[in-house]
């Protein structure tokens, strides 16, 4: 794309007009030939003790995506990669550091203060830490994606970005890291149950997925800290479950639904339901699709349509024109292939999803009735007890008694 | 014990990139007495930033427990 330069710069003036965040630019041969910041060769060591230059000689690691690099000390930088004309490396552009939660910064300070080094020492050293600004997550993912645009002229989502975690486990003198090994793999293995359609992934992997929650996120995390997580975690499971079989479109549309679920969370309850959902509707699509259960390509792709728009008024003319095939046509293919019209499945995805909306416990039954754009509560109840067997009323309380009883188990 | 100090002008994360492959401790004491294990995450950075300063560079000392460990940084390091 020509003018890349042009737009870097106009990309670190505006991003300087919000944030002391700067950028950095390096030759194929590792050479930094640009930088903005103004402690530039402290930085370039820090970047280097982040592992930033072993990106660029990491295989498994695109180079037409942009890359997270997470430092051990909780900062974080963006890497995209500028090509030449033949498609070798030309430059790798980076952005940061910024942390991207508060609490980073006071870990540090606490681990410091553990440390038996002098005033002056640490005085020093958290000085520079404070210079480091603080960037909300979604923000600075953003930024990366505005950063491969002005390289690439390409618009991603945040789903494509890669991550990278600066390497060497060795002793650190604050929070522990020391089961970081296992919960990499345990999240490993969850991705491939993912991307296996694996229904039994629960057992497979283990109580961590019992809880909902990933790795050891106890110790008093902050809820960002917590949320940050479980969005990147959102995005490694869309990228499983597209290498599953799921349609990219489609997977990445509820990525997003599900990291804006996530971010309007108020409690580390909601964020391990929204994440437990997450988890069980990419597994069930995979599962779906694996299970080569004789349902066509067009028609399963309309059911993900349906359940992406769930929440409102979906007509055969909308199907037919998203699926290219005549309503008829469409009719015809889902009595066939589910044993149902097209307006009884889309009645049967908005009572699964009245389901999820009941156990989480947040609203009346009037309120999801009407969310999911049935205006009569009555005939949402007669609707719900016809698939279901009982009322949304009794559903509820069979819901908090499980809830509850799970609840007990954890803490025996 | 072997005590060293840092030569002029090196390359700091390539000195702790060798440090990382010591098979020993590696620390970095400076002349007010602090005391910087080199292989420690944390230090490593403290080490970064503090020397910025030529003073702490020149007056402080890097330590390592074996021999062969100070052999291989012969690169960033000369005997006191």
């Amino acid at each position: 794309m020509e003018n890349v330069e042009r737009n870097l710069h106009l990309f670190r003036e505006l991003i300087s007009c919000a944030h002391e965040l700067y950028f950095w630019t390096y030759d194929a041969r590792g050479n930094c030939v640009y930088s903005n910041n103004p402690n530039e060769q402290l930085f370039k060591q820090i970047f280097v003790l982040d592992k930033g230059h072993e990106i660029v000689q990491t295989e498994n690691l695109r180079k037409d995506r942009p890359v997270i690099l997470t430092s051990v000390l909780g900062f974080l930088w963006i890497t995209d990669f500028e090509p030449d004309a033949s498609g070798e490396l030309l430059y790798t552009h980076v952005i940061g550091p910024a942390f991207i939660e508060d609490v980073s910064s006071r870990t540090i300070e606490g681990a410091l203060n553990k440390l038996c080094f002098s005033l002056a020492l640490k005085k020093d050293f958290l000085q520079l830490i404070q210079q480091i600004p603080v960037i909300s997550m979604m923000r600075f993912f953003e930024y990366g994606l505005m950063l491969h645009y002005c390289i690439h002229g390409q618009k991603l989502t945040i789903s494509d970005l890669q991550y990278f975690q600066a390497g060497e486990q060795q002793r650190t003198d604050h929070a522990s890291h020391a089961d970081a090994h296992g919960t990499w793999a345990m999240e490993q293995k969850l991705l491939r149950l993912i991307e296996e359609g694996n229904l039994n992934y629960k057992e497979q992997a283990g109580h961590m997925v019992g809880t909902g929650m990933i790795g050891n996120l106890g110790n008093g995390d902050s809820i960002r800290h917590i949320k940050n997580i479980t969005i990147v975690y959102t995005a490694l499971c869309t990228r499983a479950a597209i290498r599953g079989g799921v349609d990219s479109e489609i997977a990445y549309t509820l990525s997003d639904q599900y990291i804006n679920a996530i971010e309007t969370c108020a409690s580390l309850s909601e964020i391990a339901e929204v994440n437990a959902a997450m988890q069980e509707d990419f597994v069930r699509r995979v599962h779906q699709i694996k299970k080569q259960d004789g349902i066509s390509p067009q028609v399963r792709k309309c059911c993900d349509y349906i359940q992406l728009h769930v929440e409102r008024r979906v007509s055969l003319t909308e199907l037919a024109e998203f699926s290219g095939y005549s309503g008829t046509y469409l009719s015809r293919k889902f009595k066939q292939e589910l044993g149902m019209t097209v307006g009884e499945y889309i009645m049967l995805q908005k009572i699964e999803r009245a389901k999820i909306l009941l156990r989480a416990g947040k609203q009346s039954i009037q309120e999801i009735a009407e969310q999911l754009g049935i205006q009569s509560q009555s005939y949402f109840g007669q609707q719900f007890k016809k698939v279901t067997g009982m009322t949304p009323g009794e559903y509820r309380l069979k819901s908090d008694v499980e809830a509850a009883a799970s609840m007990r188990e954890d803490f025996i | 014990m072997h005590t060293m100090r840092l030569k002029e002008n090196i390359d700091l994360a390539q000195f702790l990139m060798a440090v990382s492959t010591c098979k020993g401790e590696v620390s970095f004491t400076t002349a007010e007495g602090d005391v910087l294990n080199l292989k420690s995450a944390l230090s490593r950075y403290v080490f970064v930033v503090a020397m910025r300063h030529p003073e702490l560079l020149e007056n402080g000392q890097v330590v390592c427990e074996t021999a062969e460990d100070a052999a291989g940084l012969t690169d960033y390091v000369i005997a006191p």
